[in-house]
Order: structure tokens, then sequence, then C-alpha cells
């Protein structure tokens, strides 16, 4: 294979600069015409936005300004990207041997390729896109969460973090209608399952700068050792090394952590699942199920299934290690300046009886041992609404309609107990 | 493999024959240990039947020993049972009473595959195409190749053991389609293979197919991907691995897809297979230098035979029936009428490919089913699916479509750049490291890494 030849070589270097010059011009204009363009989008779609993202949005002309500057990012960096590629090949097709220069322009074009994922991945533009596609995965619903978090500038930032249960109660776009602009909330439910999640997820909490984090925490967090573990898009090294203090290899956890190392090392890899999720509708461990005609019995195979989970509560190593990790979590927080707050969750009474009496007492003696620990740690938990059996779609997770009604009522306690900012009053 | 080739590379030529053939039978025993002297006993016969046949004595006897053998080891393991429960259900059907044995035998990895190509050997030796080797690691090196002995492709003794006989030069251009060849085989299998799997193995778990009318062909669609992904995606692991080794494997899967008639199919579709059937049993038989009706029936018996190979089955024997009465139908038309102007045109052609397909799918049902249970018979399912055309289905799987449509999509585009995937080396620069980029990424977003095996390892 020979090397390129210099005629082409200028060929080339002529449509880069064209493309350089065009790409410059277009980001020229967007920055000094987005001003005017936000506000006419604002008075165009603005009251259209904020009804679409329900409560995600309060700023109409805020969220599209940072839109053009996603938008400005992305255009540079993929230039800049463009002209290493351009370089790296150029240096590439210089190497002697045909599998020299294959295998260096490849690395190359892998590692920027890399790159511009890992840029595009900083932006909210790029997740809400994949949203798009796929607007019921979750991970994606966590990223764009996390950078409206990061986008705010409300003097208060609160992600709420939990399992489906802390989705299925807590409508975060509410309690941000209800603070807003003073306050902003994330719910950020993708990491939550257990409590080593949460260890997991307190670098991203930093990232975002908040400052309160709320967790929603049941019998589940800590007895549960089925649920699954979110480690492959969220593992950084402060998690990782904090997740093997406490002993996650010992509880089978190594796999999912070596997938999050991975994950750390090539952002291609730490994306694939929304990607995959975006491109195929579906993930590797999706199964068909989601597609395949439902039973009429289902609903009543979910009910059995989680009162059996109810029953195989346990308190054993693996509930040692998710307390552990919890304190950890608790840990870095208090050093990350993080305020923590606690609801203790509830689950239907039936779903309640299930659960043997020592995993309940067990459970408290945990939290109360954890508000010794830990002064400055709030909970809430008697203040709000008990739910009663036939407010359950399921056993654990309430129905919609008594979703807002909790909300306000937690959005109630926070202002009242837990909102120490004297300045922050709700907007009614 | 990377200590394999590490090794290799710094051996002499007999040295690294004899390192294969070491490397070739702890892969094989890896699978399972007992069935390494089945493979060494298969090489020892036809190593000496060729050697018989080649000194001119009893040449026939020594082809018919070598045969009989193969085919009698084929037979035992693979098709006992299957005779034998036969046999017993048209005694139950006939009201004898009769207790035939069954055997609870295992099949050995890949006996299908290496039987043949041991037999190929000695009928080429024996037709005077090949000279009896006279070293029987080299013989040996011929039917334990590692990369291709437990599903194919199923060499040919003339192409293959010239390789094995003279030194080899391993060159760039080898390396990099070699290892172009490994990518693009694990793209095929985890991404579009795993990926329909995933879909298919649920959906025949039943009785029946879990959709209604046209919906199910989505599921069809699904596993001929699936077979193709996973098959040619083996395939090229092996001949890219071969090609590191110094070797050339031959093509075993053009553009099977893209093919408007039965005819064409096959010369793409499992070549290996189906040259070996045209070259051993048809062209014995007959072929097509006799009257019509003889020409028919050897196809039928090729083809018949053909789909038992595929496995020990009622299922197996009638897809390839039914693949055979479909050339037979075929050859037929075209003997008695010649292509229109029509037939010519693009348009026409695209049409033609299109209703092929979904006929090569009708025939996958039964491949995949492996029974034939009355609800997922070709026939009720084409009933199904016209009787529901006009009817809308509330639950028609969309999200089904948006998983095949670049499953599709990726399908299509390996098989209508075949040729050029076979000359990694000649793309430009940047065409090479945008594939290969491009196939990382592939692997790395779509791979399903807990998926499952090959299927062809269980034939």
């Amino acid at each position: 294979m020979e090397p390129a030849s210099s005629t082409s070589n200028s060929k080339i270097k002529r449509k880069l600069l064209g493309l350089s010059i065009l790409a410059a011009v277009i980001t020229g204009v967007l920055h000094a015409l987005r001003q005017p363009l936000a506000s006419y989008l604002t008075a165009a779609i603005g009251e259209q936005l904020v009804e679409q993202m329900k409560g995600k949005v309060q700023s109409p002309q805020e969220f599209i300004l940072h839109r053009f500057w996603d938008l400005e990012l992305v255009i540079v960096s993929g230039l800049v990207l463009v002209w290493l590629t351009y370089a790296a090949l150029s240096i590439a097709s210089r190497a002697r041997r045909a599998l020299l220069r294959v295998l260096w322009a490849s690395l190359f074009g892998f590692v920027f390729l890399n790159l511009m994922l890992s840029i595009l991945s900083h932006t909210c533009s790029f997740w809400m896109v994949l949203y798009a596609l796929h607007p019921t995965f979750k991970e994606v619903s966590f990223q764009i969460e996390k950078r409206l978090l990061v986008e705010s500038n409300t003097p208060k930032r609160c992600a709420v973090i939990g399992s489906s249960q802390a989705a299925a109660e807590i409508d975060a776009g509410q309690l941000t209608s209800e603070f807003y602009p003073q306050a902003w909330f994330a719910m950020m439910h993708f990491a939550g399952a257990n409590a080593s999640d949460f260890l997991v997820f307190e670098d991203h909490a930093r990232d975002a700068s908040a400052d309160q984090i709320i967790c929603y925490v049941s019998q589940q967090t800590f007895y549960n050792s089925n649920s699954g573990h979110i480690y492959l898009p969220l593992l950084r090294p402060n998690s990782l090394r904090d997740l093997m203090d406490c002993g996650a290899v010992e509880h089978g956890l190594r796999s999912n952590m070596m997938h999050g190392v991975f994950g750390m090392a090539l952002p291609v890899y730490r994306m694939r699942r929304s990607l995959a999720a975006a491109i195929l509708g579906s993930v590797e461990d999706d199964g068909i199920g989601r597609i395949l005609p439902r039973e009429a019995t289902a609903d009543g195979n979910a009910v059995d299934r989680l009162l059996s989970r109810a029953e195989n509560y346990r308190m054993d190593a693996a509930s040692e290690f998710q307390q552990r990790c919890f304190r950890q979590f608790l840990t870095r927080c208090g050093q990350d300046g993080i305020e923590v707050i606690i609801i203790r969750g509830q689950v239907s009474p039936k779903m309640e009886a299930q659960i043997p009496e020592e995993i309940d007492e067990d459970f408290s003696r945990f939290l109360a041992d954890l508000q010794m620990e830990f002064p400055e740690l709030k909970m809430i938990g008697a203040e709000l609404p008990r739910h009663t059996a036939d407010q359950y779609s399921d056993l654990m997770h309430i129905k919609r309609q008594f979703r807002e009604e909790y909300t306000r009522r937690l959005a109630s306690v926070l202002q009242q107990e837990y909102v120490t900012d004297a300045s922050i009053s709700r907007s009614n | 493999m990377a200590i394999v080739l590490a090794t290799y590379y710094r051996l002499q030529h007999r040295s690294q024959n004899a390192f294969l053939l070491c490397a070739s039978y702890i892969f094989y025993g890896w699978w399972d240990w007992r069935f390494v002297s089945l493979l060494l006993l298969s090489t020892v016969i036809d190593y000496y039947c060729a050697r018989m046949i080649g000194s001119g004595k009893h040449r026939k006897l020594f082809l018919l020993l070598s045969v009989t053998s193969n085919l009698t080891i084929l037979g035992f393991f693979k098709y006992f049972n299957f005779f034998s429960e036969s046999l017993q259900s048209l005694f139950d059907g006939l009201g004898w009473y009769a207790d035939l044995p069954t055997l609870n035998v295992i099949l050995p990895v890949g006996i299908s595959f290496y039987t043949f190509q041991s037999l190929s050997y000695t009928v080429d030796v024996y037709r005077h195409q090949l000279e009896p080797s006279k070293d029987l690691l080299d013989v040996a090196l011929y039917v334990s190749f590692f990369p291709q002995l437990v599903a194919g492709p199923i060499e040919r003794a003339v192409a293959f053991l010239p390789q094995v006989q003279r030194s080899r030069r391993i060159t760039e251009t080898a390396v990099l389609n070699g290892i172009w060849l490994i990518l693009i085989g694990y793209v095929k299998k985890t991404v579009i293979a795993d990926r329909c799997a995933q879909l298919v193995d649920p959906c025949f778990s039943g009785d029946a197919l879990p959709f209604t009318g046209l919906a199910n062909w989505l599921v069809l669609y699904a596993f001929a991907f699936q077979i193709y992904g996973d098959f040619s995606g083996y395939t090229d692991i092996a001949r890219g691995v071969a090609k590191l080794l110094g070797f050339d494997l031959m093509l075993n899967f053009a553009a099977p897809y893209l093919v408007s008639n039965p005819s064409a199919f096959w010369r793409n579709w499992h070549i290996s297979l189906s040259t070996w059937l045209r070259d051993y049993l048809y062209i014995p038989l007959g072929g097509n230098r006799c009257s019509a009706f003889r020409n028919n029936c050897n196809l039928m018996v090729t083809m018949g035979l053909g789909g038992l190979w595929h496995g020990a089955g009622w299922a197996y024997l009638f897809w390839g029936i039914f693949h055979g009465l479909l050339l037979v139908i075929f050859r037929d038309r075209r003997r008695a009428e010649s292509p229109s102007r029509l037939q010519s045109t693009w348009y026409w052609r695209f049409v033609a490919i299109f209703v092929f397909f979904h006929i090569s799918c009708l025939g996958w049902l039964l491949f995949r089913t492996g029974s034939l249970p009355p609800s997922m018979n070709q026939i009720a399912f084409l009933r199904d699916s016209f009787v529901t055309l006009t009817q809308a289905s509330s639950q028609f799987p969309w999200p089904l479509v948006q998983t095949l449509i670049p499953m599709a999509m990726l399908v299509f585009l390996f098989q209508w750049y075949h040729e050029r995937m076979e000359c990694f080396s000649s793309w430009p620069i940047k065409a090479q490291s945008m594939g290969v980029v491009v196939g990382t990424c592939l692997l790395l977003v779509f791979g399903a890494f807990r998926g499952t095996g090959f299927i062809y390892f269980q034939f």
C-alpha cells in the first residue's frame, strides 16, 4: 500500500481548510446571534418547551442558550479532531510497513472517536437525541437530569436518588417548579437500587455541583442481593477504590467492576447500552420480554415475584457490605460538603407483612446508628403520608395519580424542615 | 491463540506442521478428550487406504473401506438413534411389536465436517487428482486443522494438502486480511447472530410463534440473519486465523440473500458443502448428464442427504427435500423457457431476490424448529400470514422492526461487498482504518457478549 501522494494531500488540506473556515463562520455567527436567536425561539416555542419537559425546563431562554453552547462545542471540538485525525493519518502513512500503517491509523482514529464521544457525552443535547430515539432508557434520563442539574444556576441543587420506587413517588420536576428559582431537583433514580450504587453515584453528584442528595432508601436497598448494578456507565476511580475497600470483589461484583474499568477507559464502551438502546431499541440483557404479547396473568406474576422477594430479604455478609458502602457514601458526601437527606421508603402493607421482623428492626437500628454517626444527616419518614394498599399498582410502586400529592407533601416538609437557607421559599 | 502464533512464527516448516498438529489435537481434546481417538482413527484409516489406492492394488476395495469406515463412524454417532426411533415408529404404526435399542451416544463435535473432509482425500486420490501423501503427519494436519475442524469450511485435499506440504511464507498482506476477517467474523457473530438470537430463541420456545400474521415474518427474518451471521461469522474467523498461519481456506459464503434462484443460493451458501455434495454425490449419481427425470431424482437425493447431514431429524430431511424441490422446479422452468427481456431488468431481479429471500426463510422455519409441529409448519405459517394480511394487528411488534433494520443493513452490506471484504489489504489506508475503527466500535457497542455458542457446532 503506497503512502498518499503529495497531490492528494494538498487536495485534502484545501478541503480541510475550507471546512475549518466554514465551521469558524458558523460558530462565529452562532456566538454572535445566540442571544437574539434564543429570545426569538423562546417567544416561539418557550411555552411548549416548558410543558413538554414537565418541569425540567424552568427558563426556556437559558435552556436554548445552553443548546447553542452545546452546538458550538461540538463544531469546534469536531473540527479540532478532524485536523488531528488528518495529522495522525499523515504520520501513520509514513510507516514503512503496511500493517503498521493500518494499525497506527486505526488506533488514532479509534482514540479520536472516543474523544469525540466523550465530548459529546458532556452535552445535554447528545443525550436528548438518544432520549428521542428510546425514551424509556433510564441511563439516558439519568444523564439528561445530571446535565440539567449542571446547567441550572439556582443557589441550591438537589439530586434525588433511589430505586424505581423513588421515581414512582417523587416528581422532581414538580419539586423544581415549587422551589424555582431557588432550588433545582434532579431525579436520578438510575443509580440507587443498592447502597453500593449510591457510592458510585457520589462522584457524579460532586461533578454536578449538587449541594444536597435526597436518598430514598428501603429494605430493598440493603437486604436484597439481587438488585442490578450500574457500574459500566458510572464507575470512577474514587468509587472503584471505595468499592474495593468495602469488599465488592468478595461479593461477586468483580465482573461488573471490570466492565466499569473498561468503561472508564473507553467512552464508546461506557455508552454501549445507551447507544444500543437508541439504535436497536434494546440492550443485550433486555430480552424480547417487552416485545412479546403479554399474558393476562402478568400482573399476578409480578405480585408473586415481589412477595417472594420480600420473604428473601436477608441479614448476611451481603447486607453488611451494602451498609458499609452506604456509610462510605455518607463519609464522602461529608468530605465534599454535600448534605444528605434520607427518606425512609415504604411498600404496600401486603408486602410489608412479608418482610421478616428482624430485617425491619435491623433497618431501623441501622438508620438510628447513622444519625448518631453523622449528626448532620437528616431523615424524613414519619412526616410523609403512609400509602394504603390500594394506592399501589404492584406492591412497591404507587399509582401515578398519588404521586402529585406525595410530592407536594414532600415539598412542604423540605421547605419547613430542611431547606435551611432563609432566602429560599416556595415560588407560590 | 496469541501463544500459538508467537510460537508458530519462530518455527521452521516441519516443526510448524508438528506444532499445529499438536495444537489441533489439544484444541479438539479441550471440547471432549474422549473423541480424539475417533479423529485419529478416521485419519489413520484414510491415510493407509489412500496409500494403498495410490499403489494401484485393490483400488476399489480400499476406496470402499475408506467410504464405509467414515460413513459408519458418522452413521453410528449421528444417525443410530434417529433410524432406530424412526423404525420403531414405523413398526408401531404397522402394529408390529419390536423393542429396538437406542443408545445414549454423544455426538462428537465436528464429526460431520472432518469425516467428509477425510473422505474427500481418499476419493481425490482414487480419481488421480492427488498423489497420496507419504507423511501421516501431513494428512493428520489436513484432517484436524483446528481453525476449521469443528464447523468447516470443508476443505479439499487438492487445495489444502499442498499448503501443508510446502513451506509457508506469512506475508503482511495475509496478516492484514486475516485480522480483518477475524474482526468481521466477530462482528457477524456477536452483533448480528447473537443479537438476533435474543429475539429468536424466546419466540421458538413455545408451540407456536408468539405473534399473528405478518409479524411472524419478522421472527423468520431474525433467524435468517442469525444463521447467516453465526455460520459465516465462524467461517470468517476460521479463515482469518488460517491466514495468520499462512493457509488459505476456501470461501464458504458469498451473497446468499442477494440471489434470485435456488441454484444461485447454493453457489453462495455453505459453498464447501454444496460443492462437496456436487462432486462426491451428485455427479457420481449421474448429475445432469442423463434424462431430466433421472437428473431430478439425483437432485432430490443429493439435497435430501444434504439436509440430513445437518441433523438427524425428519425436519432436516424435509428441509433438504424442500430445497431439492425448489431446484427441480427452477431447472425444469429454465429448460422449458428462455429468460425474457423483462427478466433481465434490474427491477425484475429485485423482485426475484425479494421473493426468493422469503422462500428461503420458509425453509429456515423448518430448519429452526427441527421438528414438524402442526402449528409451526410452513403451510400453517403461510395461511396465517395471508389470512391476517388485511387485518391490522394491534400488537404489531414495532420494537422488533427497530432492531431488525440495522441487522438487515449489516447483513446486506456484508453480502453486497463480500468480494471487497476479501481484499482488505488493497483498500486505501483511510478506508482500512475506518473499517477497523467502525468494526471495533460495532463490536464494543452492539456486541452481545453473553451470547450463545455457534449453531453449526451441533452438526
